[in-house]
């Protein structure tokens, strides 16, 4: 069920859905598609390649993305993966606006090949080119508060911070900073992308306030793809909702559910006791 | 070098074709949206491929969707 009273809205479009998902490393088109039929993702990932005449002529993946979006509100985002420079991401976004006609970029900008940690100097140089070039962006980045904040003034229409290097499936490293992005950037659209392996990580995410979750191997690499679809769907729903309700505020100290006055024989000497 | 540098392999197509020449000869099927085309680092848009003559050591990057996350 589509709860449309909670749209989120970016750049005045209206996203259709706030797990958006990767169409990387699922065992066959098939189940990739019925993966995001179980999903309806509001943004889907792709990415561009060099390609052979016979990889072009036989690219089922593609071809059966096409047709499936032709019938979804969902939105192509093309990233940039793999690029470790401004120049470098900036002409294949060039490339990625023209294969996939969109102006959505996922922009990423790698700056360790052990961590896929991302360069988030030359992140800002080439979000600050591609938004005067038109470019509607959302960077890839870290956790790291003055970097948001810079790429928000460079012109993103929002920050995706990483919770764990991609693909571990490690969950929110560090909890503390999504609170804090959450709190300093109160109007700003914050995605979480990266590092989430379990449904209910991806529920913490948006039980902290962020916009949507943005993940793909912990679905792609499940045993059942379209069932943990289905799983992460219903979490990032999930997760929204307990956001919006409010959350209880934590402590260290037992309470009692159940009032304790009232309660009989109390110190009164009962049965063996007396 | 004289010839054209095709995805980061050194062929013997020399230059002097078009880019839709190229293309052709090198077996792409030309429906539009399929793959695009950069010359040296620069796009090359359809509506060009019919005139662009190449040049040699020309490198020519021939890009089509994959899967991505």
């Amino acid at each position: 069920m589509k709860d449309n009273s909670d749209a989120l809205v970016i750049n005045r479009e209206k996203i259709g859905g706030r797990l958006w998902l990767g169409t990387s490393h699922y065992p066959s088109p098939e189940v990739m598609l019925r993966a995001l039929d179980a999903a309806q993702p509001g943004f889907v990932t792709v990415s561009l390649r060099r390609q052979t005449a016979l990889e072009v002529a036989d690219n089922g993946y593609w071809a059966g993305l096409q047709d499936w979006m032709t019938a979804s509100d969902a939105r192509l985002l093309p990233n940039t993966a793999g690029c470790q420079s401004a120049s470098e991401a900036i002409r294949l976004a060039v490339m990625a606006r023209e294969l996939f006609g969109t102006s959505w970029i996922k922009l990423e900008v790698i700056g360790d090949d052990y961590t896929l940690q991302p360069h988030t100097l030359e992140l800002v140089d080439a979000a600050t080119e591609l938004c005067r070039q038109g470019f509607d962006v959302l960077p890839y980045c870290t956790d790291d508060l003055v970097v948001c904040e810079a790429l928000l003034r460079a012109g993103c229409h929002g920050v995706m911070p990483w919770a764990a290097p991609i693909g571990t499936g490690k969950g929110l490293l560090n909890p503390y900073q999504l609170r804090t992005l959450r709190e300093r950037l109160p109007e700003a659209v914050i995605v979480v992308d990266a590092g989430i392996g379990r449904p209910s990580q991806a529920m913490q995410a948006m039980e902290l306030g962020v916009d949507a979750v943005l993940l793909n191997t912990a679905v792609a690499r499940a045993h059942d793809p379209v069932a943990m679809a289905a799983a992460f769907s219903a979490a990032v729903v999930g997760g929204r909702r307990a956001w919006a309700a409010g959350l209880m505020a934590e402590r260290d100290i037992a309470s009692p559910s159940t009032a304790v006055a009232g309660l009989p024989f109390w110190h009164q000497p009962m049965g063996r006791d007396a | 070098m004289d010839g054209l540098l095709i995805n980061g392999e050194a062929t013997t197509l020399k230059p002097g074709l078009t880019m839709q020449q190229l293309l052709e000869e090198l077996g792409y099927d030309l429906r539009e949206g399929r793959f695009i085309v950069a010359v040296n680092g620069s796009l090359v848009p359809v509506g060009e491929w019919a005139e662009h003559r190449l040049n040699p050591g020309d490198q020519i990057d021939i890009l089509g969707a994959i899967t991505g996350g």
